[in-house]
């Protein structure tokens, strides 16, 4: 390959970036309008996916701030209260990378089970908040299918990921 | 919601240096600052939001045409395969509507023979943009959406969104470029309501379900499953008589009301400016908030 001037030094930027370009782009998807025929909109997790994943494999390509600026980009865009998901997704963020020593090595369907136990959790967290920002008690349904149809997803977006991970080591 | 600060340090152990561990307990109160800073005064982030939804604008616009056009493939599919059936059911349902037509041009030649009498001045043409949805409700507990029309079509905040069936919502947030739209079932919509039939006045409230609730209905109600309810135009944030919902279930649970306009499958939106300056309609000025701003903002609490 030719090598000229700073270029592999910026391709290595853009690559280290991607992973958050890549999460920006999938909250901005998740908002698109499906016209599902369900009673109550769907909107799959994608950042709390992405959060999981990279913290799980290589946190330094999502640290904190970037978890912050995610959180903040979800809720503003979503017509949330601005803070909710930063919130939630840096306990997520510490949760995970916690717990990677636990994780290393494991096969996918145990990381798959345990991004369900994890949607589980801040499901139930960002209910709780929910439930005492509004003073209260929300229906849980809507949190429970909007966790379960994440958890489905979870193959799908990690695979994505996988293949930008590699194609980052593959160039470090 | 308060947390041990150990608690924390012990949970992050593993990011590594004192540095990690400081900015990811900072980042932490940061965003907990933000949400109660945020709840306090919802008009604190306003340009923050809108500058960020403008931004976002064009890409979901452009993103949300195939989604679209998916799923009226689909919709086309099915349509195709119930087509005798949904024929035989149209053509009662023209028959039943050429009546109702006759009424209503009965009616309306009536009514502007008695208003002339009356020397009635009708209200102003209430002034409607038209904007597509281009982004969904950000989760599992908002019911909001977003529409690819802004200040510069002339939106304005406190516009009533309507569909070809009913009240949809009302304009909380207003971009150069989109406008968010807050749903009547809502958490956070509180929408002033009369039975049509008894006349008896309510205030609908969304719980984010499907079928939001009819609040401070009168003891002495006679409020009946089928009643239809619309408007009252108390609060001057909604002129009389737009169509609402109708009653679907009255229970220890309260008075349920099904929306007439389907939130869940809403594709285009009808903005409507009927020129009122109701206590939920300010201008919305991001650097000075007008005195009403702030009335809007301590009611909304």
């Amino acid at each position: 390959m030719l090598v000229f001037g700073n270029w592999p030094r910026v391709d290595l930027a853009l690559r280290r970036i991607t992973p958050l370009l890549l999460t920006l782009g999938l909250v901005i998807l998740s908002q698109v309008p499906m016209q599902l025929p369900s009673p109550m909109p769907i909107t799959p997790g994608f950042a709390v996916i992405a959060v999981y994943f990279w913290a799980l494999h290589q946190p330094d390509l999502i640290p904190a701030p970037a978890v912050f600026a995610i959180g903040i980009f979800q809720d503003i865009l979503g017509g949330l209260p601005i803070g909710l998901n930063a919130f939630i997704l840096l306990v997520l963020y510490g949760i995970v990378v916690s717990q990677r020593r636990y994780f290393f090595g494991k096969s996918f369907g145990v990381l798959w089970w345990g991004f369900a136990t994890v949607a589980v959790v801040i499901g139930a967290l960002e209910w709780a908040m929910m439930s005492i920002l509004s003073a209260t008690v929300l229906s849980v349904m809507p949190i429970v299918v909007e966790q379960l149809t994440t958890a489905a997803l979870y193959p799908v977006v990690a695979y994505v990921f996988v293949l930008t991970h590699r194609s980052i080591l593959r160039e470090a | 919601m308060r947390h041990r600060p150990e608690n924390i340090l012990r949970m992050t152990a593993p990011l590594r240096g004192f540095a990690h561990r400081f900015a990811y307990v900072f980042l932490l109160a940061a965003a907990l600052g933000i949400l109660l800073l945020g709840k306090a005064d919802p008009l604190v982030f306003q340009r923050a939001r809108t500058t960020v939804t403008d931004i976002t604008a064009p890409v979901l616009d452009a993103l949300s045409r195939p989604a679209v056009t998916v799923s009226q493939v689909i919709e086309e599919a099915r349509e195709l395969a119930r087509l005798r059936e949904e024929n035989i059911v149209l053509r009662a349902e023209n028959e039943r509507l050429l009546k109702w037509q006759n009424a209503a041009r009965t009616l309306l030649a009536e009514n502007k023979q008695l208003q002339a009498l009356l020397g009635f001045r009708p209200p102003e043409d209430a002034k409607s943009v038209t904007g597509r949805v281009i982004g969904d409700s950000g989760g599992a507990f908002v019911r909001s959406v977003l529409v690819n029309a802004g200040a510069r079509d002339g939106v304005r905040k406190g516009d009533a969104a309507l569909t070809g069936k009913g009240l949809l919502g009302r304009v909380a947030e207003v971009g150069e470029r989109a406008a968010r739209v807050l749903l009547i079932n809502d958490l956070n919509s509180r929408i002033p309501v009369v039975i049509e039939r008894s006349r008896e006045r309510a205030i609908l409230a969304g719980d984010n379900s499907v079928t939001p609730r009819l609040l401070y209905l009168p003891i002495t109600t006679t409020v009946q499953v089928g009643d239809r309810v619309v408007t009252s135009g108390h609060g001057g944030a909604f002129p009389v008589g737009l169509p609402v919902g109708v009653v679907t279930s009255i229970s220890d649970d309260g008075v349920r009301v099904l929306p007439f306009a389907d939130a869940t499958n809403v594709e285009y939106v009808r903005l409507m400016d009927f020129g009122l300056q109701g206590i939920l309609n300010v201008s919305d000025d991001d650097d000075q908030p007008s005195n009403a701003a702030k009335r809007q903002a301590k009611g909304r609490r």
